[in-house]
Formats: structure tokens, C-alpha cells, sequence
């Protein structure tokens, strides 16, 4: 006789994605205090920064718009300027969508929205890594949509809490929870410390994304990463063909 | 000055065409599945992790020593922020440790900070 396991229940998969994703959702309602305060500085008022920061989940591109309207110049053109500049910071969302669909079963189009619609850097960082680990979730689609899910609300709620509160969380203090995210994430690669392949990818980007940012801008975190990557792949399959 | 309708076109139209940027690869990209492209974007994905570790712990680590100024302090604090991001992958590496490797690297972040700004 055979048995097949259960898939677990929603229940079980929302815990799942919060155990792996609290030190993001606690960094992130810290973190967007900040982008609130920003946005309040900018003229937007609640409502739209709570809009922005559910859709957007990036706070270095809204940081960067803020920043453009707060400083006024370019009069009505302003706005544009803005815009484009979360465009083309959010252009990494790119390969990281990708990324994580390569590892998903294939979904309608509804429910690939659903499922990574509200993706962000630091969630990829949480979801990626267990993607391709030991032990990836029974449900993948529905872990990873409760995982963005849960990032995306917090930053939200940060960013609400920061617009109606300036001064919510000292510089000091702010700075210190924004150090969470780089040690934690450096915990989260050496998971996969055993492929060398993405080791070696990795330690390229620790080194060769901050080079070539000058020179890129927000864009190097995209062109860097991908061109590293497909030469070596390149390079690794004309060998194992010699 | 903005008009309200530019300030709306910003935080809809920017979260609007983050949103699009997102479903790119889903329109693009249906028959990622396996071989060569899954290898290309599961290192691109570890490369983009890398640049991301690097690039917040100099910042976090500049803004940590920036309290006492003067820019010799903030390439320390930036040293330091590598450093502890290295402390934590290597300590993680060895013990397995994900949380405590994190936290141990957090205190050496932060004692550094205390100790330099005060």
C-alpha cells in the first residue's frame, strides 16, 4: 500500500515563510520608517506612500524619488524624473523573478502575479536560497506568495509609521537594524557554501557589484551579476565538452 | 510645487511600473524549466545576493561611524561593515549557524559603532 503525504495546510506554509522571513519583516518595518519620513518630506501624503511602498517594495528606488521631488528642481518634470528613476533601480527585479520562476512548478499568469508580485530584494534573498537548498517547500508557489506577502505589508507598515512619525527610531538605532540584513543574507549564501559554482558567483558579486556601481549606478547590481554568470556558465560547459 | 495628479503619478506610476517590470520574466520567460538558462540565473541570483550583502554592510557600516565624522571614519566603518558580514559567512560556514552567526556579527557591528562615534 502507498500513502501519499499531505500537502501541508496554509496554515503551516504561512509559518514556514514567517520563521525564514521575521529578521526581513522586522528590518524592513525599521527600514521603511525611513522611506515614510522621505515621502512625507516629498508631499505624499499616507495613503500614497502605504500605494508606493505595497507596489514597490524597494527602498533605495524610493528613497531616490523622494529625494527628487524633495529637492524640487525640474519643476514639472520633476515626476518624471522621478518615475524613471524607480524604473531603472528596479530594473534587478528582473533576474530575480526569473530566478526564483525557474525553480517553481508553471503557474497561469493570475497566479504568477500572485505569487510574485510583490517581490523584493530582501525577500529573494530569503526565498532563493531556500528554493534551491536541502529541504525546499512542499508548496513552493504558496511559500513563496506568503513570503513576499509578509515583506511587502511590513515595509508598508514602516513606511505608514515613519510618514506619521518622524523621529520613530534614532539614526543610530536605524543604522544598527539596517545591519541586519547584510549578516543575515551572508548566513543565508553560506547555506550553499558546498556549490562552488555559486560560491564563486557570490563572492564575485560581494567584490565586483560595489566596483562597478560608480560607473553603473543601481544598474550594476543587474548587469554585473548576470554577465559574471554567463561567462562562467559559458566557460564551465566548454570544458566539460573538451 | 507639484499638482496632486503628478505626486499620484509617481507613487502609482512608480509602484505601477515596478509591478510590470516584475511580470517581465513571467510574459518573457515561460520555459525557463531547466539546463543552461536555469544555471545562468540561479548563479546570476547568488551573484545578485553577493553584490547585495556587499553593498548594505558598507553602507550600514559608513552610517554606524558616521556619528563621528570625517571621512578616514567612514572607510573604517565600511572595512568593519565587510568584516562583520565575514564574520557572520564564516561563522555560519563552520558552526551552521544562521541566527547566532547573524546576532555575533551584529554585536561586532554595533560595538564597533559604539566605540567610534562615542
Amino acid at each position: 500500500m502507498t500513502t501519499e503525504a499531505t500537502p501541508p495546510s496554509v496554515g503551516a506554509v504561512l509559518r514556514d515563510a514567517l520563521r525564514d522571513s521575521y529578521l526581513v519583516i522586522l528590518t524592513f518595518v525599521v527600514m521603511f520608517v525611513g522611506v515614510g519620513r522621505m515621502s512625507a518630506l516629498a508631499g505624499l501624503d499616507a495613503v500614497q506612500t502605504a500605494l508606493m511602498t505595497l507596489l514597490t517594495v524597494a527602498a533605495p528606488a524610493q528613497a531616490a524619488a523622494m529625494s527628487i521631488l524633495a529637492a524640487g528642481s525640474g519643476g514639472g518634470t520633476a515626476w518624471i524624473a522621478a518615475v524613471t528613476s524607480v524604473v531603472v533601480i528596479n530594473l534587478r527585479f528582473i533576474v530575480m523573478v526569473a530566478s526564483v520562476m525557474a525553480r517553481l512548478p508553471r503557474l497561469s499568469m493570475p497566479r504568477s502575479v500572485a505569487t510574485l508580485g510583490f517581490l523584493s530584494a530582501s525577500s529573494f534573498a530569503v526565498i532563493f536560497p531556500r528554493m534551491i537548498g536541502e529541504a525546499p517547500p512542499r508548496r513552493p508557489a504558496l511559500y513563496v506568495g506568503l513570503t513576499c506577502l509578509c515583506c511587502a505589508l511590513s515595509a508598508t507598515a514602516g513606511a505608514v509609521i515613519g510618514h506619521r512619525s518622524s523621529g520613530a527610531v534614532s539614526p543610530l538605532a536605524g543604522a544598527l537594524l539596517g545591519a541586519v540584513v547584510p549578516t543575515y543574507f551572508a548566513t543565508l549564501i553560506a547555506g550553499q557554501w558546498k556549490d562552488k559554482a555559486l560560491m564563486r558567483n557570490a563572492f564575485a558579486g560581494a567584490v565586483l557589484v560595489p566596483l562597478a556601481a560608480p560607473l553603473l549606478g543601481p544598474s550594476a547590481l543587474l548587469l554585473v551579476p548576470l554577465a559574471f554568470a554567463v561567462v562562467t556558465t559559458l566557460v564551465q560547459r566548454r570544458k566539460s565538452h573538451a | 510645487m507639484l499638482e496632486p495628479w503628478q505626486i499620484w503619478a509617481v507613487a502609482l506610476g512608480g509602484g505601477l511600473c515596478t509591478l510590470g517590470i516584475r511580470m517581465l520574466p513571467m510574459v518573457a520567460l515561460r520555459n525557463v524549466g531547466e539546463g543552461r538558462v536555469r544555471d545562468i540565473l540561479d548563479r546570476t541570483g547568488f551573484g545578485v545576493m553577493g553584490g547585495l550583502v556587499a553593498q548594505t554592510a558598507l553602507s550600514t557600516g559608513q552610517a554606524l561611524f558616521v556619528h563621528a565624522g570625517g571621512a578616514p571614519l567612514r572607510s573604517l566603518g565600511m572595512a568593519w561593515g565587510i568584516l562583520a558580514v565575514a564574520i557572520a559567512f564564516g561563522l555560519s560556514v563552520r558552526f551552521k549557524w544562521k541566527l547566532p552567526a547573524a546576532l555575533i556579527a551584529l554585536a561586532f557591528l554595533g560595538l564597533g559603532g559604539l566605540a567610534f562615534s562615542a
